[in-house]
Parts: C-alpha cells; structure tokens; sequence
C-alpha cells in the first residue's frame, strides 16, 4: 500500500521534475559552461576539456566577460534594450487595461467572444503579422504619406516610419498585447462587482472607485502580465530585424548574430547569461519593490 | 415627517416587475423590515433606496429632498452588505476609515474616529488585520463600523446575519438592537427570516412578488395578518378553507373544510357566503384528555397523530373528527419532563372563539 503510494507520488511529480531538468536546468547548465569556452576553429564550441597523457585539462577562459565589458558597445545595447521593454510593458498596460476591464464587465455570454477576438490574431502566422506592419508603416502606405503630409505643412522634414525605434516599439505592442490582456482578464473578473457597489454606497466617485478598488486588486494581474510582455519584449529579434532596420537593432539581434551569423557561440552564450541575470535582478527588485510598499498583494 | 418617504416607487427587469408601485414611509430613528420570501423584491427595493437601481416609477425622498438625481455616492445612505464587502487589500483601520477618506477628512480625525470606533465595535486590536483573517463575526461588526463611521442619514442592512451561525446570529440580533439605539439611526433591514424581523423591528413590511403585502408592527404582523400569504409566512399556522356562516360583530360563525361549524375573530367586514380562511396559531390551541367546552369557545374531538418533542415544547398533530388534521404547540410544564400526551391519545382540542381569524384567501 505504502509503495504504491510512492509510485503514484513519483508517476504524477516525475515528470515535471522531469522536463524541468531536461528542458531547462541543463540547457541552462550547458550554456554557462559554453560562455566560459573557446569558439571553434570553423565556429561553434571548442572542446571544453580534452584528454592527453598527463590527464584531463580544462580549457576555460573569461575572455567573453571581459570583451563584453569592456566593450561600451554592448552596455548601451543592453540598456537600450532595457528601455524598450519598459516602454513595451508601459504602452502595452495603457492599452490593454482598458480593454480587459470592458470584456471583464461586459454580459457574461458575449465575453468568451471578446476574448477569443483577442486571441484570435494567434492563429496566422507572427511572421506575416510582422510584415503587415512593414506594409502599413511603409513610405508608399497611407500612413506615411498623412503623417508626412502633416509634417510637411507644419514646415518640418519628412519622417521615416518604417526601419525606425517607433517602428519597433509599434511592432513590440501589438506582438505582446493579448500577454497583458490575458492575465489583466483573467484578474478583473474574478472581482466581486459588490464591492463597488460598497465603494460607491460610502462615497467614493467613479474614479475614486477605480483607483481604490479596481486597480490595487489587479496588481497581481498587472505583474503578471508585465512580466510576460517585459522579459520577451527585452530580448526580441525578429520585430528589430524586420521592422527596425539599422538603428532599431536590439541586443537579441546581437545574441541572434553571434549564433549564426558570427559563429562565437561562447561570447553569444555570455550575452544570454548576463541577459538572464538582468532579468532575474529585475524580477527581484520588482518583488522586493512591490512588499516594501506595504499593502497585500491580493489574488 | 417621515425621513425616508417611498412613492409609487416601481422597477422593472424585462417583463419580470421586481418592485411593484410600492410606498412606504419610514420614520427618523425607526427600525424597519423589509419581510420576505427570496425573489419578493426586497433587495432590489433596498438597491432603489441605496441608489445602484434606477427607479422606473415613482419617487424616493429623503429628508424631503427627492434623491432620484443623486447617484449612490451623494446619497447619505450606507449600505452592509451580506457578503459585508469588506475591501480584501485594506486593513481593518484603513476599511472603517474609507468613507472619511472619500469626503477628505484630515488624516489625524481619521485616526481618532476610526480608533473610536474599533472600541465601540469591541474590536481594538483588530485595526491591522486583513478581512480574511476575521472571523464572521468580526467582518460583520466591521462592515457595520465601517458603514456608520460618517453618521448617515440611514443605514440598509441587507440579510447581515444570514452568513453567521445560529448562535452567533441571536447574539448579534441583541447587538443590533442595541447599536441602533445607541445611535439613533434609521435602519432599514431586510430579511426573508421572520424571526428575526419579529425579534428586531419596530414595522415590518411583508413584501410578496414585489409588492408590499401589510406593513404593521411585528405583533399585530403576527397576530393579525391580513391574508393568507401573511399568515403562512410568518411563523407557523393552521390555514383551512371556509365560507362565512353568520356574522355577529367580531365574530363570525364559519363553515370550515373538514371541521365543521366553528366561530372566529375578524378585523375587516365581511359578507356571509364569503370564502376565505381560518387561520389558527399552533400556540393558541390547548390539548385535554377530557374538556366540557366553555362558552366562548370551540372544542373538537380527536386523535394524536404525530408528535415532535423539542425540549420546551411539543408540537402535537391531532386529526379531528370531522377529518381535519391541526398542529398544536404545547409548552413541556410537567415538572417530571417528557411531552404530556402520547401518540393515539384521544384528546379533545379547544381554543378561543377570537383566537381563530378568518382571512381573504
């Protein structure tokens, strides 16, 4: 009876514990130890160990970390990167808290509708929703042309739309949208709607109300929500490669580049890890922030 | 004048009229029920009277100011809630405060307030907790702390005691009484729990399918309902179809379904061949193995059928002759313990001609 207690506990926890050390604690493991390798002679890994008479020999370096930080270069693209996300978290939460609020209070039988219009974008390609945007914000398209128009008789120069940081930041929202407006939904409308209703009976005007009520409530959701749209919105590519040009380039374009087109794997995987360790500080500040400033996190 | 004067006041949900033409008037300082089953209105009436329904018909005037143009925040009506609704992220201190928060109250007057209030409510230490770590009891005291902190005008109370236990309940009862007479405010309660009403108000409104049915003092609710809804629903009755016999002042003779000929007490005229009902009270009826009628009264035949010991007193079913089964509630005196009769005893049972009221149906 014990043991095949222990067997069930093991079938059910094993495989997560499973995957979780497949998928990611080794591949994790693995990329540390190739930031501190060589790159190979026609690219890639060099060996990181190797084998002769008198024994094993490690051939390890930090030359990675010390080219990256010496190199400015690589700072200001990591800082860069890190302004974009926070104004990709910022836009994206103006305008999906809106949005999630108004399916969340909207009759119960049209918001499964609501909500699979927001998920619905998922189902074509992200590449080709990529290069809509290349259309819409392109010099021929509409758009340029009134924006320039605008321009023009305010007797200023003429702008780029497309391969530009707006470019990018226009690209970053609408990728990572439903990110925050899901958790944002999921959140509002588990509110108990009586206690507005409480709110307003002891005086509190309808802004009042949001701000009292409605808002601190969905902090858990606005943190989960900032953190799925913040962490890929840092390290992006494919947006800054097709939309951003030149100037729009973002550190996981350099991260991409050092893979396949420079073949340094150890100096790509140093990047990731100095990326990953960013997060993760960020991340903990954030927490940190959020239980210093007293109040309970409610779910 | 009354404080809260109730016109007309109508609300429809689609085809379903929630609230029907109904007019009350509530006095300044009164405690008073809104009675009745689920679905009969009377939380919607609270909600028109808070301010959260629009009023389709009719008008609300409080303090002779008709509040129709006022959205619930201008109202000075506060509501306690079932649930309480107590804001899950503030504290208690920051919950009771809210309201004082809302009109700009400096910080300080509303940390004395709020610190008075906590003692009133006999919760001093509480002021740092979060409302999930109350007990019921304690969210319930909050909630009413919370909702009289800025003295209003009137407070609605909306089924509070309904999440607490029975225990908890009857002691609660006593410290709403208490409370409401401490500060003198209009309370407006509503309930589908009639002892509770009876134990609590001062008037009570018996409200069905959204209409007000009787509005009257709790006794006179009790004794004297004005039909068979009211009757029914309040405490326990026995309620058999008759027709008017004769009419003699007060009291008239009727033909009851399955008992016979049998006098009662009325309160509105009446015409003979008029059919309605006799309602008698379980408590007015009194069991003897062996009983000469007195005049006065009525005295029928019968058998125990059925009986439920329950501690102080017994509830008797006693099937009569002529087909008719009663209830009777009988207090448990003998000084030996155990009800008096037994099941099969061949009893006669008898009540008092004006203890017997004939209603319209």
């Amino acid at each position: 009876m014990r043991n095949r207690e222990r067997l069930t506990r093991w079938l059910i926890a094993g495989p997560p514990w499973l995957y979780l050390l497949l998928l990611f604690v080794a591949p994790t493991l693995i990329m540390v130890a190739a930031s501190f390798g060589w790159p190979g002679v026609e690219g890639g890994l060099a060996p990181l160990w190797y084998r002769d008479a008198q024994g094993l020999h490690f051939d390890l370096t930090l030359d990675n970390y010390i080219n990256l930080a010496a190199t400015s270069l690589y700072g200001w693209l990591f800082l860069k990167s890190l302004v974009y996300a926070v104004v990709v978290t910022l836009c994206c939460l103006i305008l999906a808290y809106p949005l999630a609020l108004t399916i969340a209070r909207s009759p119960k039988r049209w918001r499964d509708a609501l909500l699979l219009l927001v998920i619905l974008p998922f189902w074509s390609n992200f590449l080709v929703r990529i290069y809509a945007w290349m259309i819409i914000l392109g010099p021929q398209a509409g758009l340029s042309r009134l924006v320039n128009g605008a321009l023009g008789w305010l007797h200023m120069a003429p702008v780029a739309l497309l391969f530009s940081p707006f470019a990018v930041l226009i690209g970053l929202v609408y990728v990572h949208l439903p990110f925050m407006i899901l958790p944002l939904y999921a959140n509002l409308e588990k509110h108990d709607p009586a206690l507005l209703d409480a709110a307003r009976d002891l005086g509190a005007r309808p802004w009042q109300c949001f701000w009292q009520i409605t808002f601190p409530l969905s902090r858990p959701g606005v943190i989960a929500g900032a953190i799925l749209v913040f962490i890929p919105a840092l390290g992006a590519f494919a947006v800054p490669d097709i939309l951003g040009g030149t100037r729009g380039i973002m550190i996981g374009n350099v991260i991409k580049m050092q893979f396949l087109e420079a073949r340094d794997w150890p100096f790509g995987s140093a990047l990731s890890i100095v990326m990953t360790l960013l997060v993760l500080a960020l991340t903990a500040a954030a927490a940190w922030a959020a239980r210093r400033a007293g109040g309970r996190i409610y779910a | 004048m009354p404080v809260l004067d109730i016109r007309n006041a109508s609300r429809w949900f689609g085809d379903l009229s929630a609230v029907h033409d109904v007019s009350l008037q509530i006095e300044a300082g009164e405690f008073f029920t809104l009675l009745g089953p689920s679905g009969c209105g009377k939380t919607t009436l609270l909600r028109l009277i808070a301010g959260f329904e629009p009023l389709d018909q009719g008008q609300i005037f409080l303090g002779g100011r008709d509040m129709s143009s006022f959205p619930p925040e201008a109202r000075p009506i506060h509501t306690v809630f079932q649930s309480y609704a107590l804001f899950p992220h503030m504290s208690v201190a920051e919950n009771i405060g809210f309201p004082l928060r809302m009109r700009s109250v400096s910080r300080a007057e509303i940390q004395a307030r709020v610190r008075e209030a906590l003692d009133d409510v006999q919760l001093p230490q509480m002021a740092g907790r979060y409302p999930d770590e109350l007990s019921g009891g304690q969210r319930q005291r909050v909630a009413i702390a919370r909702a009289l902190i800025d003295q209003p005008e009137i407070l609605l109370l909306d089924e509070p005691l309904a999440a607490l236990d029975l225990k908890l309940r009857e002691q609660m009862r006593m410290e709403l009484i208490k409370l409401q007479q401490e500060v003198g405010i209009t309370f407006v309660y509503v309930t589908h729990d009639q002892s509770e009403a009876l134990a609590l108000s001062h008037r009570i409104a018996v409200m069905n399918e959204g209409k007000v049915i009787q509005v009257d003092v709790p006794d006179r609710i009790y004794e004297f309902p004005i039909n068979r809804f009211v009757a029914d629903f309040i405490g326990t009755c026995n309620l058999i179809d008759a027709v008017v016999a004769a009419v003699d002042g007060p009291i008239v003779q009727l033909l009851a379904d399955g008992l016979g000929t049998v006098r009662a007490h009325i309160e509105q005229a009446v015409q003979p061949g008029q059919a309605g009902v006799l309602a008698l009270r379980p408590e007015k009826l009194r069991i003897d193995h062996d009983h000469a009628p007195a005049p006065g009264e009525n005295c029928f035949a019968g058998v125990i059928r059925h009986q439920l010991y329950l501690g102080d007193v017994t509830r008797y079913m006693v099937q009569l002759e002529g087909g008719v089964t009663l209830e009777a509630l009988l207090p448990n005196a003998a000084a030996g313990g155990g009800s008096s009769f037994e099941i099969g005893d061949q009893v006669q049972l008898a009540w008092h001609d004006r203890a017997g009221r004939f209603l319209n149906a």
